[in-house]
């Protein structure tokens, strides 16, 4: 993880003389949602949401329930329409994209339940988010058989790999519904590497799931973002593991974005720690006497032991290495 | 008993399973494989066999032609039907297709300078000029049962046309079990069992779905045509909504999802529904012609309740499908 916080922040040898006395220009994010609103009826569930990815990070996307960090995931993802603002992916808009153009593009979401194929096989399952398969449009089927042929065994290959990579090859024939809750998700995580995506956006992948298992899942989202470069957004409760393992923190709070930054940035605001972190702040080892409230809205942060925070971590919440962090754009900071 | 084994009558009543096999197999692709409920199948058989009886009748369009052309405006009818209502949830593209089957009814009935109205396309040229279209398919027949007289010594003419649809079922059974297994019928059962998610790994569901039932309703249209080629001459009646539901029948009875069930089920279906007008012994003969017609509907009803309560999965379907679906 360090190292991936490290070539983040560092933007490389730079020619000093080709800049002359302005800062180098930061490379565009990958992901920059500016002022985006989303409304059902009345109800406005995200207004003026604005935050950036960079390419490679490890993202995630916190707040209490309600916070519309889920509505603001279905926004990217062309799940549902922004009322307002802008979405941008690569430098192109997407926002009112539906979901399979913005998937095409390289943005693929999982869900927060694990929705999988489960009347077919998890070989199958992974299968179907290769691209540019002749055999899945209609006349190529028929017309291009050779083509189809090849294409099927290339993604076959691939789909096995991926069910390797996350533990399932020995199910590559079951049904996926007889998985169980998390191994439904790693099957959903590998077939959305299956669609070779750039962004990753995953809701929620550790609900659902027990802790170790749910460990296990992360750790094993956290490698495969490492080897394949992925860049990685996801929502999570368990802030244990948020804190540990994303590059940058985007708290929401009210249907707004109330701060993004590092970890170690996030939890010292006193405005996120009032919305959100306090009570699992108070929970942290060496707080004596903290209260626990069971999270915030009945399923917030929890607490946890230590050993979950790894020493790579903890450097590196502490060191102050200069992170992907997003210079608050207004509304941010006092949006609430 | 001797009437029992009628060849005339069982052959008449393969023909028939072997037409509604057919229109399931449209069902199939439409709601085993992609998982859209469509109650209104039969408007795609009328509007086949009636624009195939148009086009030979007014248009002097030879049959074989005429039936090719007929498929097409099937699908093309699919195409139609699909484009304002597939964007609806299931319950609510369920109803419209109900009312698309009414509107092409209603419209059989009473578009007459059309479709000859109520008395159908014996009408087509007025009711003073009585017509058909059928004669190259009568020639076929005639072929048919001459090769049949040659290797049986005899053979009745329904015998020919039953032999005819059997092989063009079979056909369709390939056809369907083809593209089921294809990563084209990969991509309808992922449709089926979570369009969401189809939709996030990058499917356009609206393309499958109007792809589907395009393909379903050239099916139902071949449904529809040979049904028009058999009897010779069709009216409103013949495309009445309860054919959707034996089709239906046949799809439950046999199992949604397995290819290989809907002839199982098309002549479990025949023997049952032929059957009950026909056997000649008890409890069968406890009634007359006329209540038989009444005990046929509830006898295939109680079949289909006893069978998805001790094999929800049908005949032939997969457990654990039904069981995870």
């Amino acid at each position: 993880m360090a190292e991936r916080t490290a070539a983040l922040a560092d933007p490389g040898p730079v020619d000093v003389t080709s800049l002359g006395s302005r800062p180098p220009a930061a490379p565009p994010p990958l992901l920059d949602v500016r002022a985006v609103a989303v409304s059902f009826g009345g109800v406005r569930a995200v207004e003026e949401a604005t935050l950036a990815v960079p390419e490679g990070a490890f993202a995630s996307l916190i707040g209490p329930n309600g916070a519309g960090k889920t509505t603001l995931l279905h926004a990217v993802s062309g799940f549902c329409r922004p009322s307002g603002g802008e979405i941008r992916f690569a430098g192109e808009r997407i926002d009112g994209h539906p979901p399979h153009a913005v998937a095409g593009r390289g943005i693929v979401r999982t869900f927060q339940r694990g929705r999988v194929f489960p009347r077919l096989t998890c070989l199958d399952n992974v299968r179907l988010g290769g691209k540019d398969h002749p055999g899945e449009r209609f006349v190529a089927n028929l017309a291009r058989r050779g083509a189809r042929r090849r294409r099927e065994a290339e993604l076959t290959a691939q789909a096995r790999e991926l069910l390797g990579d996350v533990g399932l090859e020995a199910k590559a024939g079951e049904l996926a519904g007889t998985l169980s809750g998390g191994q439904r998700k790693l099957l959903e995580f590998a077939r959305a590497l299956m669609c070779e995506p750039r962004l990753v956006l995953l809701d929620e992948p550790m609900a659902g799931v027990n802790p170790t298992t749910g460990r296990h899942l992360m750790e094993r989202i956290a490698a495969l973002h490492e080897r394949r470069g992925l860049t990685v957004l996801f929502v999570e409760h368990q802030l244990d593991v948020v804190m540990e393992m994303s590059d940058l923190v985007v708290v929401m709070a009210g249907g707004r974005v109330i701060r993004s930054g590092r970890p170690d940035e996030v939890r010292a605001d006193r405005g996120v720690q009032d919305a959100y972190l306090g009570a699992w702040e108070a929970t942290r080892p060496g707080r004596a006497g903290a209260a626990v409230d069971g999270g915030t809205e009945g399923r917030g942060p929890e607490g946890r032991s230590p050993e979950r925070h790894g020493e790579e971590s903890r450097q590196r919440q502490a060191g102050g290495e200069p992170g992907p962090v997003e210079p608050p754009r207004p509304g941010e900071r006092d949006g609430r | 008993m001797s009437s029992v084994f009628n060849v005339g009558f069982w052959s008449y009543v393969g023909v028939i399973a072997g037409i509604y096999g057919i229109l399931s197999y449209s069902l199939q692709l439409q709601f085993g494989y992609c998982g859209l409920l469509n109650f209104g199948q039969v408007a795609f058989m009328a509007m086949s066999g009636y624009t195939m009886a148009i086009l030979v009748v007014r248009l002097h369009i030879d049959l074989w032609a005429a039936g090719g052309i007929s498929l097409v405006v099937a699908g093309l009818f699919g195409v139609l039907m699909g484009i304002p209502t597939l964007r609806l949830r299931a319950d609510y593209f369920a109803i419209v297709t109900i009312a698309v089957g009414e509107i092409v009814d209603y419209l059989a009935n009473n578009w007459s300078s059309l479709t000859g109205g109520a008395l159908g396309t014996l009408n087509l040229l007025g009711p003073t000029n009585a017509t058909t279209y059928d004669s190259s398919w009568q020639a076929l027949e005639d072929d048919v049962q001459g090769w049949f007289a040659h290797l049986l010594g005899s053979a009745a003419t329904t015998v020919a046309t039953m032999a005819v649809v059997w092989v063009i079922f079979a056909v369709v059974a390939g056809c369907v079990a083809f593209l089921a297994r294809s990563p084209w019928g990969r991509v309808l059962q992922a449709i089926r069992d979570d369009e969401d998610a189809a939709a996030a790994i990058g499917k356009d569901v609206f393309r499958y779905k109007l792809q589907v039932l395009a393909v379903g309703g050239v099916i139902a249209g071949l449904a529809g045509v040979l049904y028009a080629f058999q009897a010779a001459t069709i009216g409103p009646s013949d495309f009445d909504p309860t054919i959707t539901f034996y089709a239906w029948t046949i799809l439950i009875l046999g199992g949604a999802t397995r290819v290989i069930a809907v002839p199982v089920a098309a002549v479990v279906f025949g023997i049952l529904y032929g059957g009950v007008l026909f056997f000649t012994f008890p409890p069968f003969s406890w009634f007359n012609s006329a209540q038989r017609s009444y005990l046929q509907l509830m006898i295939v009803g109680v079949a289909l309740v006893v069978l998805i309560r001790l094999r929800p999965q049908g005949l032939l379907g997969r457990r654990e499908e039904a069981l995870i679906g």
